[in-house]
């Protein structure tokens, strides 16, 4: 056990510095991981507004918890949101990802162009689908108008909000998706396409046999990162619509800011953190088991 | 209420609404498409449609404070909304986006009024300096807000006040009460409307000769100073912004997609706010 741990006593000042070489990013992990969960723990069995002194109040913050619509409202948007945005993603990702790894004309600068957008502030990105998304005034709608088609109200009508929001996310993130899915595809090994062709497999069997399979473990990543990812849904219903129209895009992300810096209930947003956090890991567990059975089918 | 003149007077509007009824029946002409294209130009009001709390102070609020005579939200720590006021306020709302008065738009970086999109918006003081500065040439004109038909007496409105407060537990309560008069002496309070055109609450505005200068140079502002007595705060309640969320859900719900009625609304906000201000008690 000393021998697989290196630390035995003589090991232990052999390695001394090495303690040293990691001891800023356990300053790091401890200040603003360790610390903050522990203490966000403590909240959850608080009433805090971060003014006035903490006040015990038991359980009190999961009864709350138990019987607020909002909370509900906020759980089911979010579902939706990711039941539209990861098929999506993965669609659209997978889908240029295809093309981007063949060798067509000016590869690198559609590489680089899809990326943009994921290096561009959110806020920036989001107002700017503000203007498009403008039911009076946005540029889709007159595009739309221009063609005679009834204008679409994008962000007013709380049956379509959620699939607008999806649609730009979708928008926003495909680049980080599309750069996994190349990975994904460079790494299958090119001897079985070659296989196939022999043995006459059409490419869209090709696809379906050798493609799809293949990626199993990206679009792991890429379904848990997505998932993560839409939990985690705030900026673009914060400036887009501010949760309405009626809390059709009020998102857990957004309904927990609220509680927390709008209404300074810190105990109720740590105790919907904590929820969130647990139905988060659950839904990713679950995602995992499903994706490795069907690889391994 | 600002109103853009050179709108109302191309619409053959002569006179300043000032009742519910007079607003709609304004709206009715001033709300025009003007090119043909079957886009609206011009809308009688717009307002930022969002669910959040703090955008209902420009418009729920204050027109329930001026058609309840400045009423409370709260009493004694109870809820106190007067639920046929609030029906009023939602009913008119609801009428103005029912009929497509006010557009169900978010303007992003651009000022419809200034633009002249919009022939009326609800601001307080600070828009008179505003719109000197970005639309030096619009006309334009200050009123109180449109109250119910059947409404008698003044018409209050909302100011955002900045109240000054001495913790009873200081050292120097003495000394506190002399900075505080300092801070409030007229010649502090010309300053305050002449750097930033803010309305002290003072009841010699428009008496005391010290302002007489700065109200003959920015007309406009003779109006707010006019409202000065009849201008109540926001509540000074905890879990405000909670309490101003539920309204906000519930006014769009009810003004904004016409989806319950006025009534439904109201109820419902009001078993909202006794359900916040019991579960954070």
């Amino acid at each position: 056990m000393k021998q697989l741990w290196g630390m035995g006593k003589n090991n232990w000042k052999g390695d001394r510095g090495a303690y040293w070489l990691v001891l800023p990013y356990i300053i790091f992990f401890c200040a603003f991981v360790a610390y903050p969960l522990i203490f966000s723990l403590v909240l959850v069995f608080n009433r805090w507004n971060i003014v006035t002194p903490m006040e015990w109040v038991g359980g009190k913050n999961f009864i709350r918890l138990t019987g607020d619509p909002l909370f509900y409202k906020s759980l089911i948007n979010t579902v939706i949101f990711l039941c539209i945005h990861i098929p999506l993603q993965i669609l659209v990702a997978l889908g240029f990802s295809l093309l981007l790894h063949k060798r067509i004309p000016g590869r690198g600068f559609f590489r680089a162009v899809y990326f943009l957008p994921v290096v561009v502030s959110g806020v920036a990105v989001t107002i700017l689908w503000q203007q498009l998304y403008s039911y009076d005034y946005g540029v889709l709608n007159a595009i739309l108008r221009a063609l005679s088609l009834p204008a679409v109200p994008w962000l007013i009508d709380p049956g379509v909000a959620m699939p607008s929001i999806a649609i730009m996310a979708t928008w926003k993130n495909v680049g980080i998706y599309i750069v996994l899915f190349l990975v994904g595809l460079q790494n299958i090994p090119p001897e079985l396409y070659e296989a196939a062709s022999i043995d006459g497999a059409k490419p869209s069997q090709q696809f379906l046999s050798i493609t799809l399979p293949m990626l199993n473990p990206t679009m792991l990543v890429v379904v848990v990162l997505s998932t993560i990812g839409g939990f985690s849904l705030f900026i673009e219903p914060y400036v887009l619509t501010g949760g309405g129209p009626m809390q059709s895009t009020l998102s857990g992300m957004l309904y927990i800011y609220n509680q927390a810096f709008y209404f300074g209930h810190m105990g109720y947003a740590a105790m919907l953190g904590f929820v969130y956090a647990l139905i988060i890991l659950a839904v990713v567990l679950l995602q995992r088991k499903f994706i490795e059975r069907e690889a391994v089918a | 209420m600002f109103y853009n003149i050179g709108l109302f007077r191309a619409a053959g509007v002569d006179s300043v609404p000032r009742t519910y009824s007079e607003y709609l029946s304004t709206a009715r002409v001033v709300t025009r498409d003007i090119d043909g294209d079957g886009q609206t130009d011009v809308w009688m009001g717009e307002r930022d449609i969002r669910p959040i709390w703090w955008q209902r102070l420009f418009d729920f609020f204050p027109f329930y404070l001026a058609a309840s005579h400045g009423s409370s939200l709260y009493v004694n720590g109870e809820v106190a909304l007067q639920s046929e006021v609030a029906e009023k306020v939602f009913a008119f709302f609801q009428e103005c986006y029912g009929q497509k008065y006010y557009p169900r738009t978010f303007f992003q970086g651009a000022d419809p009024f200034l633009l002249g999109k919009k022939a009326t918006n609800f601001a307080g003081p600070w828009e008179v300096a505003h719109i000197h500065k970005f639309a030096p040439q619009l006309q334009f004109g200050v009123a109180p807000l449109p109250v119910p038909d059947d409404h008698q007496g003044p018409v209050h409105t909302y100011g955002d006040y900045k109240n000054i407060a001495i913790f009873s537990n200081t050292k120097y309560p003495r000394e506190a009460w002399e900075f505080v008069k300092f801070l409030t002496l007229p010649e502090h309070d010309l300053l305050l409307l002449t750097i930033c055109d803010q309305i002290p609450i003072r009841g010699d505005l428009l008496t005391n000769p010290l302002f007489k200068e700065y109200f003959a140079n920015n007309p406009s502002m003779v109006k707010f100073a006019e409202e000065t007595p009849y201008t109540r705060s926001i509540d000074a309640v905890a879990d405000l912004k909670e309490i101003l969320d539920a309204i906000s859900q519930e006014y769009e719900r009810c003004a904004v997609y016409g989806q319950i009625t006025p009534a439904e609304a109201v109820k419902d906000a009001i078993d909202r706010m006794r359900l916040i201000t019991e579960w954070n008690k």
